[in-house]
């Protein structure tokens, strides 16, 4: 025993320094990186449901919204968005959905406040393919998903005949239906939980 | 066995021994985010500070260490600066550790600070070790910011988001790929080799040397 602690003494004290240390870094880092993801929502939400960038032209960040969390389960987040200057209006809902393209593929869909249309759709996290799966974050084509909701969406490769149809992203198919999938997914979940 | 002088250990790992263009060492981050200058710099950066703060730590306790268990100490010293950094980076440059992704993190694992611990670190005063762990920091920042400047260019015509390359270039996807990461690092290896094989061939000196031997 006497051996043992005298070999790993030094194993001991540093982990214990470390822990201390870290423990600190991480009570002095922790609440601005949960601004910065919070600013991060806010600002896809305001793009989602309002349609305006939340940068400013001085590059600071001036919301005219404000997230309120509602219920709704098996989702990463949902919110009421109510306008910033104060009133209790709806403007909408954002729906935060996690799922899976090539890699982990985090999207907030914008809905309106009936529910009844997709206002919008924003990528919060992806790891798709440069040049590629990278693509579904380009707004042209995020565009095609303000739709009604009455019907769920479908993704088809060339041109679409439905209002209903989504055009999948040439050589990006399986993450043009990752995100078709997930704004699928986000809008069932709202219609039948926020009603 | 004498001991370079510092300015030597310095240079040794900008240019002599660089990690990633001679001693080919630390390929995987190398590969992965030079896709961009504002990537490879961030980097860079980062795994600097990991380096210098984990090669100096590591000479102030090298008298301390035990052999056999003195792996499992780097790894400790190393995976608590990274996580410095990497919190650092998510309160600070938010945006920049979200286009990182699992990079930063994966710096733990990244062979150049093990490689610079045992080779330097555990053998040198706390003064050898920290210029050298600035030397190879900088020599490992400059190779990948080579490799970002190259697939930036060619690959979507800027340089730090700042277009160089007029409209009518088409942009060559494949810089942006993995794939072109490969045919990069390849061209740049292959560049740096030939100038530093070069040189003792070229000097007069040398060829006299020889023939009068």
């Amino acid at each position: 025993m006497g051996s043992m602690l005298k070999q790993i003494w030094l194993v001991l004290v540093l982990s214990l320094i470390f822990a201390v240390a870290l423990a600190f870094v991480d009570q002095g880092t922790a609440q601005r990186i949960a601004e910065n993801r919070q600013q991060q929502v806010q600002a896809l939400a305001q793009m989602a449901i309002l349609g305006e960038p939340a940068v400013g032209a001085d590059g600071q960040m001036q919301f005219k919204i404000k997230l309120e969390p509602v219920a709704i389960q098996d989702v990463q987040a949902a919110f009421r968005v109510t306008p910033a200057e104060g009133g209790d209006e709806t403007l909408g809902y954002a729906v935060v959905v996690e799922g899976i393209g090539w890699d982990r593929l985090l999207i907030l869909v914008g809905l309106s406040p009936d529910l009844q249309r997709i206002t919008g759709v924003q990528i919060v996290e992806s790891r798709e393919t440069p040049g590629l799966g990278e693509r579904i974050g380009d707004e042209a084509w995020r565009d095609q998903f303000r739709k009604p909701t009455a019907q769920p969406l479908e993704l088809v490769k060339g041109r679409a005949q439905s209002p209903y149809q989504v055009e999948a992203l040439t050589g990006a198919t399986i993450s043009s239906d990752a995100v078709t999938s997930l704004v699928n997914e986000a809008t069932a979940k709202a219609l039948a939980q926020l009603k | 066995m004498s001991e370079p002088s510092l300015g030597k250990q310095f240079t040794n790992g900008l240019w002599a021994e660089n990690p990633v263009l001679v001693m080919l060492i630390g390929m995987c981050p190398t590969l992965a985010i030079t896709n961009s200058v504002a990537n490879a710099l961030t980097m860079g950066a980062a795994t600097t500070f990991v380096l210098i703060c984990s090669n100096v730590v590591i000479s102030l306790l090298r008298k301390q260490l035990q052999p056999h268990l003195r792996m499992l100490v780097y790894m400790l010293i190393i995976a608590t600066f990274v996580t410095i950094a990497d919190y650092a980076l998510q309160a600070y440059l938010f945006e920049m550790s979200q286009a990182l992704g699992p990079y930063v993190p994966l710096i733990i694992v990244n062979c150049i600070i093990l490689a610079r611990a045992e080779i330097c670190a555990s053998k040198s005063g706390p003064v050898r070790s920290f210029v050298d762990g600035v030397g190879m920091g900088l020599g490992f920042t400059f190779a990948l910011t080579i490799l970002g400047v190259i697939r930036e260019l060619l690959g979507m015509r800027t340089v730090l988001s700042y277009q160089v390359l007029p409209e009518a270039f088409v942009p060559w996807v494949i810089m942006i790929l993995p794939s072109g990461a490969f045919l990069t690092l390849g061209l740049v290896i292959g560049l740096v080799t030939w100038l530093k094989t070069r040189k003792p061939a070229d000097s007069r000196q040398n060829k006299d040397l020889e023939a009068a031997a």
